[in-house]
């Protein structure tokens, strides 16, 4: 059947919570695909033109090749856009770095885009001065008790350098940490 | 506030937006009325922060809530960011003044933390609307002046980020005839937000009689202050955007 390929792809991100592995190959496919569609389609278009309008026959057939492709291209792009949207989200949930783990999943073109897109990103939130990626809850508290899971180095606070070792706990400010917690390095203590 | 006597009347004193939760819609309008006034804010600092967080709460309700973008508030959010940097300003020279900081100067910063919250809120959300109707509002150059300056570049840069990503992993395996990308025959590829969700809208003033279906013979709805309806975002479009309405 016409544009099995293109639904197997979308029906493979429907399935997954997380980003799966990049289908080159079934894009290839379905671009393949449809070449093969565009073919009857044109010669029908190109040799029948003059009888499509009072053969009905060969409107139809010329409609199901046409409406074939439309699909095909559809889903393709339906697909790159979910992933989009998925690599989007993982940026501003978890952060600049931790998206970079996606990257054993996202084709070359999909880094590209993440890369570009942290930068867009970060521009914008340069020019309206606000950290747009912080506090994706609303705030409860200015300190925060926090305790570390995996060794995350040091980070700066106002009064000076703290170093996180596993299994310490710790009372900071909650911006000097938030990243920290939503990857999942730190628990946060309620 | 014990620090308070310290101050004279005339300085200005910080004002705390979480007190302003209450929702009485005759004190936004009443807020909404002062803060038109006060366009230049700096003769009433110290009034005006709890009633300019109260319009930018309603704001980020009604965008969020609303299906399509609205127009940025270009003045609400600039006359909250200066306040709260102004806010900021005081906090820390009373820090400066007292040793230890103190438990109000802590209240006072996350107090700001939050409505610094709220600004991002209204951003990301409108961000988001954006990168999901970045077809439609590429297209249609009415929808585009709703947006900021920043958010016009944004929406423009991202809308090549991904032309690019398209072109580069599908369009380019295509013959050169099929690889436009906004309108493909019968189907738009650039069809805007969905006008006729439901949405959950509060009455702020007296409108009267409002037939909201989109049908001539629909009934019409006597529409009075306070009141809460769940309705078409189409039939309220208008009375969201002459602010008689606000989304819940």
């Amino acid at each position: 059947m016409h544009t099995t390929f293109a639904s197997q792809l979308l029906e493979e991100l429907r399935k997954t919570k997380w980003l799966p592995p990049y289908r080159d190959g079934g894009l290839r496919q379905v671009a393949a695909e449809i070449k093969e569609l565009l073919e009857p389609f044109l010669e029908i278009m190109q040799s029948r033109r003059s009888e499509i309008r009072t053969n009905k026959s060969y409107a139809a057939g010329a409609l199901v090749f046409f409406r074939s492709v439309q699909r095909n291209k559809r889903c393709a792009l339906a697909y790159l856009m979910n992933r989009l949207r998925r690599i989007q989200q993982y940026r501003w949930e978890m952060g600049a770095c931790a998206a970079a783990h996606l990257a054993e999943n996202m084709s070359a073109p999909e880094s590209h885009f993440l890369k570009e897109y942290n930068n867009l990103v970060g521009r914008y939130s340069q020019t309206v001065d606000l950290d747009l990626t912080a506090d994706i809850q609303p705030p409860r508290d200015l300190f925060i008790e926090v305790r570390v899971r995996y060794d995350c180095g040091s980070v700066v606070t106002e009064s000076g350098p703290v170093a996180l070792k596993p299994g310490t706990a710790h009372f900071l400010k909650r911006s000097d940490v938030e990243h920290l917690i939503r990857q999942g390095r730190l628990d946060h203590i309620v | 506030m014990s620090s308070d006597s310290q101050h004279d009347n005339d300085t200005p004193r910080f004002s705390f937006g979480a007190m302003a939760l209450s929702e009485e819609p005759s004190r936004l309008a009443r807020a909404q009325s002062r803060l038109q006034n006060v366009a230049s804010i700096d003769d009433a600092p110290n009034t005006s922060l709890n009633e300019a967080v109260d319009i930018m709460r309603m704001l980020a309700r009604n965008e969020q809530y609303s299906p399509e973008l609205l127009p940025f508030q270009t003045q609400t959010v600039s006359v909250i960011r200066s306040l709260v940097s102004q806010q900021l300003d005081i906090v820390d020279q009373e820090d400066e003044l007292e040793e230890n900081t103190s438990i109000e100067s802590q209240l006072k910063r996350l107090e700001l933390d939050r409505i610094n919250y709220l600004l991002r809120h209204y951003y990301r959300v409108r961000i988001a609307k954006i990168e999901n109707n970045i077809f439609f509002i590429s297209k249609n150059a009415e929808a585009s002046e709703l947006l900021s300056d920043a958010e016009e570049k944004y929406a423009a840069d991202y809308k090549r980020l991904i032309d690019d990503h398209f072109s580069k992993s599908f369009l380019s395996m295509l013959p050169q005839k099929i690889q436009v990308l906004e309108v493909d025959g019968s189907v738009d590829h650039a069809a805007g937000p969905n006008l006729d969700r439901f949405v959950f809208c509060r009455v702020r003033n007296d409108v009267g009689r409002i037939a909201l279906g989109e049908d001539e013979g629909s009934d019409a709805l006597n529409l009075g202050h306070g009141d809460i309806l769940c309705v078409r975002y189409k039939g309220i479009a208008e009375l969201l955007k002459g602010e008689d309405v606000e989304l819940l």
